[in-house]
């Protein structure tokens, strides 16, 4: 499929762009600067646009935020010479929209938004909303907050919290890559953010704790003088893009993500995998090639190895850990408790991961002595010995498997619908 | 204008070019061009698994292309070293299959990078079925023999199936395991061939001396990963050879969809990097490979009564030498060792190999283990050394394809066997079994596996010779029925199928057609 997007060197749409390439998918990005990956054509946001005739869908992403103004008008009608463009009149429209997005937003921010989510829903297309975006590259409002929070040894805890709903950026691209290739009939506004909400001051403190990794004193202050420092602000005369942001965050209604979650068959990463600077949750990823290489190899892996693995699940597959269970990583032997034939047919996806241990563990020296014996000859005595050995073990792990198994596929499993790409 | 324009560099295109271009004639070949790109190993197989750190390079790819095919087929769909002789086949020739493993190449040398070498001559009983001169035939099998370089003559059983001894060198040495199947057999053949079973050496296209550029086999057990010396047939290397000519022009990176034909030529229509072109040409040869033949055929004439296509059923197994239990690995040639032939009820007979399993990954086998994976690989690192394996390839009146064209111009292919086909698996699974065990091999419970539809890449006789055709059919000389000046070279135009390796054949079908070609246009 052949995607044009624009706003694709921002913080979701660069993390989106990559994401569909490495999906197979054709990428135009059309922005002012030369994007470094797919085709390219420049665009400034309000150009109308001419485009080629084989773009399949259009993600608009868009939007303004580098310049000293920020002009909802202008955006509005930006978005519209796009939609409108007579090239673009029969190709599916994705915008990315805000969680503020209404009619009777607190701010113009909120209500442009909610102005383009009409035209775009008039015309039959897509809106999406992200929740509060976190992870990847240090852009777009989690730049800020990031940078803010390196600086600065204390920060406002806002009280009352307001509530946000996170959502990682590669979960985000996912999901807005999903929503450009299902096309949900009967599903035009779309939420992509956590079920349940955190407060926005907890998230600051993982994002201090885990991301900065440094200690951040929080001191409890109104929300309400927040408010009032945005409007002294904007009533000096300053008007910066990151404010109107702020502004919106105070103003975030609670959503429920859940249905729109189930049915693009996204599960989100949680805040623990997500916010580490390896925001992919690699290193559980690495802890999963542990115990799965290991109880194949019967050995513990190189770390050329993991890394190997870790690469094939983030490049193949979504590149999300399936959540073994901390006691397979430390023993990798337990693995044979949710490792049947019977088993892996009705868990796709751990039947991946186990053939990507046995395929990548085996392409190694240590894989060659595992799986051949080096080439070495073996006494008869000692490979009756082994035979019997091997089925024995098999014979136990039947006994004991209905005991165990059960209850550590439970997590597996809700986790590998959404571990496919 | 060209005089031909042959459709496909594989070992039918090659073939076919060769009389016309030693006829004078101005030749243009076009293909798809891909290339593959990650080398195949250097060094032997054993000797790289157990010291190469970078072993995962052609075993799995560093972009994990074992991985992403991990549900494929046939272990050569998964090497790395083979990705671009598959890759995008059925999309960019507008073929579309269900119940039917659809496989075809856009690469230079086509399927011939991946194949078995398998070679074998269609007796004369077998030639019957086809509207030819056996003489004609004969000649055009030693031709290509010759040219392709093979071996594993010796005056074994199987030198009258094979029949191609005259053309072929000394084998590649056994493997041990190999050594002792066919020693028993020397013992116990009297009996097996009164069951209808004959073993031999395998007869293949892999060079036991060297020739022209190419480097005998060393045993090095590669093959599968593809061989770095050459020693094994593709017709990348007669390519080669063609473009050494001044009348033969090669232009990779075309594909065709269709042609269309004029009084006195042709013109085959397709795409290259986006662009569509028209290539005009007084002949064509179509030899694209079965499958995307037939579509081109079927889509340029707007055939819209389905065609049948033609597959040899194939079934796989395992054989455990007890004797072996515990045998160290050796080198060993990584291609067919022995070949058998299997007599079985109505006329029927079957055509197999068996294999060493030292070239193939362990991965290979352990997924199909009903056992968990660590004591899987248990069981196989102790049993596999002492195993071999073997395939069973079945005549194609036992398969049941057709191919159909749909509106929007694509091809599809419905996969089937016919009703027959159970009871001769049934019979062939019993009968090796019996016969492998007077040979000190068992066949593994559970082991003997049939494929899908298709799976053996054995497409053919979609667009058969007869010496009456009609719509869908060729002539004896190859020329396409209502589309004078279209000759079908590969596989699609073959007359019957049987159990045998067919490749020699088309090969040698296409020199025939190439012969009769240059005659007429030279004279």
């Amino acid at each position: 499929m052949k995607i044009l997007v624009t706003g694709a060197t921002g913080y979701i749409g660069s993390v989106f762009v990559r994401r569909a390439l490495a999906n197979g998918h054709g990428v135009v990005t059309a922005s002012r600067r030369r994007s470094p990956v797919g085709e390219w054509i420049p665009y400034q946001l309000g150009d109308a646009i001419a485009l080629s005739g084989d773009v399949d869908v259009i993600v608009h992403m868009a939007a303004d935020t580098t310049g000293a103004i920020n002009d909802p008008e202008a955006e509005f009608r930006a978005a519209v010479a796009l939609m409108d463009a007579p090239s673009a009149a029969d190709i599916p429209f994705v915008f990315v929209s805000s969680q503020t997005a209404r009619a009777d937003a607190p701010t113009a921010y909120g209500r442009s938004k909610w102005m383009i989510e009409q035209r775009v829903l008039a015309r039959g297309g897509w809106v999406v909303r992200p929740g509060q975006v976190y992870g990847g590259p240090e852009l777009g409002l989690f730049g800020t907050l990031t940078s803010l929070l390196r600086r600065l040894p204390v920060l406002p805890a806002l009280v009352p919290g307001p509530l946000i709903q996170p959502i990682h950026v590669e979960d985000c691209a996912e999901g807005l890559l999903r929503v450009a290739l299902m096309k949900p009939a009967g599903l035009h506004v779309i939420h992509l953010a956590a079920a349940e909400p955190v407060t926005f001051t907890e998230f600051l403190r993982r994002i201090a704790s885990d991301r900065v990794r440094k200690r951040v004193v929080f001191i409890p202050f109104p929300t309400v003088l927040l408010r009032g420092a945005i409007y002294g602000i904007r009533r000096i005369g300053v008007s910066l893009p990151v404010l109107d942001k702020l502004d919106s965050l105070l103003d975030v209604p609670r959503v429920s993500s859940g249905d729109d979650m189930s049915a693009l068959g996204l599960a989100l990463r949680s805040l623990d995998d997500g916010m580490p600077k390896a925001g992919n949750g690699r290193r559980r990823l690495l802890e999963e090639g542990r115990a799965l290489i290991g109880y194949v190899l019967r050995s513990a892996p190189s770390g050329q190895l993991l890394s190997r693995y870790v690469r094939s699940v983030e490049s193949v597959r979504q590149g999300r850990a399936l959540g073994l269970p901390r006691s397979m990583v430390v023993m990798p032997a337990l693995v044979a408790a949710i490792d049947s034939p019977a088993i892996l047919r009705n868990h796709e996806e751990l039947r991946w991961r186990i053939d990507a241990a046995t395929v990548i563990g085996e392409a190694s020296p240590a894989g060659f002595r595992r799986f051949m014996r080096g080439g070495q000859r073996e006494a008869t005595p000692t490979a009756v010995m082994r035979l019997a050995r091997a089925v024995l073990a098999e014979i136990a792990w039947r006994v004991v498997r209905p005991i165990l198994a059960p209850m550590w596929l439970r997590r597996i499993g809700a986790l590998q619908e959404s571990a496919r790409v | 204008m060209f005089d031909v324009i042959v459709v496909g560099s594989g070992p039918a295109g090659v073939s076919a070019s060769f009389p016309l271009v030693a006829a004078g004639l101005r030749v243009l070949m076009i293909d798809g061009g891909r290339e593959n790109r990650v080398e195949p190993p250097a060094g032997q197989y054993l000797v790289e698994r157990a010291r190469a750190r970078d072993q995962s390079r052609w075993m799995v790819g560093a972009d994990f292309h074992a991985l992403r095919q991990v549900s494929a087929v046939s272990p050569k769909l998964r090497a790395p070293t083979q990705a671009a002789t598959f890759v995008d086949f059925s999309g960019a020739n507008r073929v579309s299959g269900s119940n039917f493993a659809l496989m075809g190449s856009l690469a230079r040398g086509g399927l011939s990078n991946a194949w078995g070498c398998g070679v074998a001559a269609l007796s004369p009983g077998e030639l019957q079925a086809f509207p030819v001169d056996e003489g004609e035939m004969r000649a055009s099998y030693a031709t290509v023999s010759r040219r392709i370089g093979m071996s594993g003559a010796g005056p074994d059983d199987m030198k009258d199936y094979f029949g191609v001894d005259e053309w072929a060198d000394q084998p590649v040495p056994l493997d041990d395991l190999h050594d002792g199947v066919m020693r028993k057999y020397s013992k116990a053949r009297v009996g097996l061939r009164e069951m209808g079973f004959l073993l031999g050496r395998s007869r293949v296209a892999a060079l036991s001396t060297p020739r022209s550029g190419r480097n005998a086999c060393d045993l090095s057990g590669m093959c599968l990963w593809g061989c770095h010396r050459g020693a094994l047939y593709s017709s990348v290397s007669d390519l080669a050879t063609l473009r050494d000519a001044d009348n033969f022009t090669y232009r990779p990176g075309f594909i065709v969809d269709r042609f269309v034909t004029h009084d006195g030529y042709q013109e085959v229509i397709g795409h290259q990097g986006g662009m569509s072109e028209a290539i005009p040409g007084r002949r064509t040869v179509l030899a694209a490979g079965t499958l995307a033949t037939t579509a081109i055929a079927m889509r340029s004439l707007g055939m819209t009564r389905p065609l049948a296509v033609q597959t040899s059923p194939t079934a796989a197994f395992l054989l455990w030498l007890p004797a072996q239990l515990g045998a160290g690995r050796r080198p060993g040639f990584g291609l067919g060792q022995l070949s058998f032939s299997l007599a079985l009820e109505g006329g029927l007979s079957a055509f197999g190999s068996t294999f060493s399993s030292t070239g193939l990954p362990v991965a290979e086998f352990v997924r199909h283990l009903p056992l968990s994976r660590r004591y899987g690989a248990d069981v196989l690192r102790t049993l596999l050394s002492s195993c071999i394996l073997g395939n069973a390839f079945f005549p194609g009146s036992l398969s049941d394809n057709s191919a159909t064209l749909l509106t929007d111009g694509t091809v599809h292919f419905q996969g089937g066997f016919a009703t027959a086909l159970d009871p001769a698996l049934n019979e062939a699974r019993v009968k090796l079994g019996k016969a492998f065990r007077r040979l000190g091999a068992w066949m593994l419970p559970g082991s003997f596996t049939p494929s899908a539809p298709g799976a053996d890449i054995h497409y053919a006789c979609s667009l058969p010779m007869l010496s009456d055709p009609g719509p869908g059919q060729c002539t004896a000389a190859g020329e396409l029925f209502g589309a004078p000046g279209i000759f079908v070279a590969d596989g699609a135009s073959l007359s019957a199928l049987s159990a045998k390796s067919h490749t020699l054949t088309i090969m040698a079908n296409a020199d025939r057609i190439g012969r009769g070609m240059a005659a007429r246009l030279a004279g």
